[in-house]
């Protein structure tokens, strides 16, 4: 019974909404209740008469605001859009596919954003000490992009930059494909110069981008012991690049 | 005078002859809702009281959905102006029908979806 009767009133409030949604329409007191009225002369009938429980539900559903000359109208509030989820910096995500001993080839969501070096040059040990240098960091880095290039196509289309059209006389430009084959040599030489007990561990991290529980894993290294490795094959390709 | 009764029509509406338009849509949309002839609805006769109720619904849509001043309404309808706030205060008292009022309710949003273009005019 209660329920129904609510539902009157609601239903009622809402008559009296639309009917004020109109510009121009006012809700103001009556002698019976609270008039509807669409415009302002108010020596004509008013469109709808609602009692006090209606307006009570009028008022907890939408927003009156009180005129100068009496009554109230009705406030356009529109609807609240979400506000938009907050951005990431540094973060890509996206899905690699692993290897997994139980399920074979799975994919996992990941930060593509990452890498395995990044991750070990935030790192600090016992006495706060970033555990790879910066330098060593940049080393890793820089082979992990060489890898990149070689695997690229580069620019094939016509450029049509509005730049200035000087030579800059660095001579003949590369052919993709040569640039490939370039830093496919570059790769090669850092490779070598890191030895063959270390080049595994940068190819594992540095290349392919696994991580170093994993390289662990697949090269048969104790565990934790990773990261040493790695460091001594950073060091040497701080060697070979020069950097220190 | 002519120029007088030109001056008295502006006054009231900027488009009488779009305004028919509007009304005969709103008449031939009412028409389809309540299986009542759209000549019987047009008719100066009350001719029936389907016909009656129809004309009714049909200016109470026109008044409540386009925001017209019931002037403006009387004139598209070929009505007097008390005549149109009667049907306004008959179809607002149905209203109280739940089945009735959704009803109205499908009516006014298929109104509503009109394009506003078509029914404004491009101007």
């Amino acid at each position: 019974m209660t329920e129904a009767m609510d539902l009157a009133v609601e239903h009622l409030a809402m008559r009296a909404a639309r009917l004020l949604a109109r510009p121009g329409a006012v809700i103001e007191a009556a002698p019976l209740g609270y008039a509807v009225r669409l415009g302002p002369n108010r020596r004509r009938r008013p469109m709808l008469v609602i009692d006090e429980t209606a307006f009570r539900a009028l008022v907890r559903l939408t927003t009156l605001t009180p005129r100068k000359q009496g009554g109230w109208s009705l406030v356009f509030t529109p609807p609240a859009r979400p506000a938009p989820p907050p951005g990431k910096p540094g973060v890509i995500e996206g899905e690699v596919t692993i290897e997994e001993p139980g399920l074979g080839r799975t994919a996992f969501k990941a930060n593509l954003g990452e890498s395995p070096l990044a991750w070990l040059a935030r790192r600090r040990d016992g006495q706060g000490r970033p555990w790879l240098t910066p330098v060593e960091a940049a080393a890793g880095e820089r082979l992990r992009e060489e890898f990149h290039r070689a695997g690229t196509v580069g620019r094939l289309t016509m450029n049509w930059d509005a730049g200035p059209r000087v030579d800059g006389g660095g001579g003949r430009r590369l052919e993709p494909a040569e640039r490939a084959r370039a830093a496919k040599d570059r790769i090669a030489a850092a490779l070598q110069a890191a030895g063959p007990g270390l080049r595994e561990i940068l190819e594992h991290v540095c290349l392919a981008g696994t991580a170093l529980e994993a390289a662990e894993r697949a090269l048969g290294l104790p565990r934790r012991a990773g990261k040493t490795v790695l460091k001594l094959a950073l060091q040497r390709l701080v060697l070979h690049y020069r950097m220190a | 005078m002519l120029v007088q009764a030109l001056e008295d029509i502006w006054a009231i509406t900027p488009d009488p002859r779009r305004d028919r338009l509007t009304v005969a849509f709103v008449t031939h949309l009412v028409a389809m809702a309540t299986d009542v002839s759209p000549g019987d609805i047009s008719a100066h006769k009350r001719t029936s009281v389907a016909a009656a109720r129809a004309r009714q619904i049909a200016i109470y849509l026109t008044h409540v959905t386009f925001h017209w001043p019931l002037a403006r309404v009387a004139f598209a309808f070929g009505r007097d102006r008390t005549t149109c706030a009667h049907a306004c205060h008959r179809i607002e008292d149905l209203r109280e029908d739940a089945g009735f009022d959704a009803k109205l309710v499908s009516l006014e949003a298929c109104l509503r979806q009109a394009p506003r273009q078509i029914l404004e005019g491009a101007r």
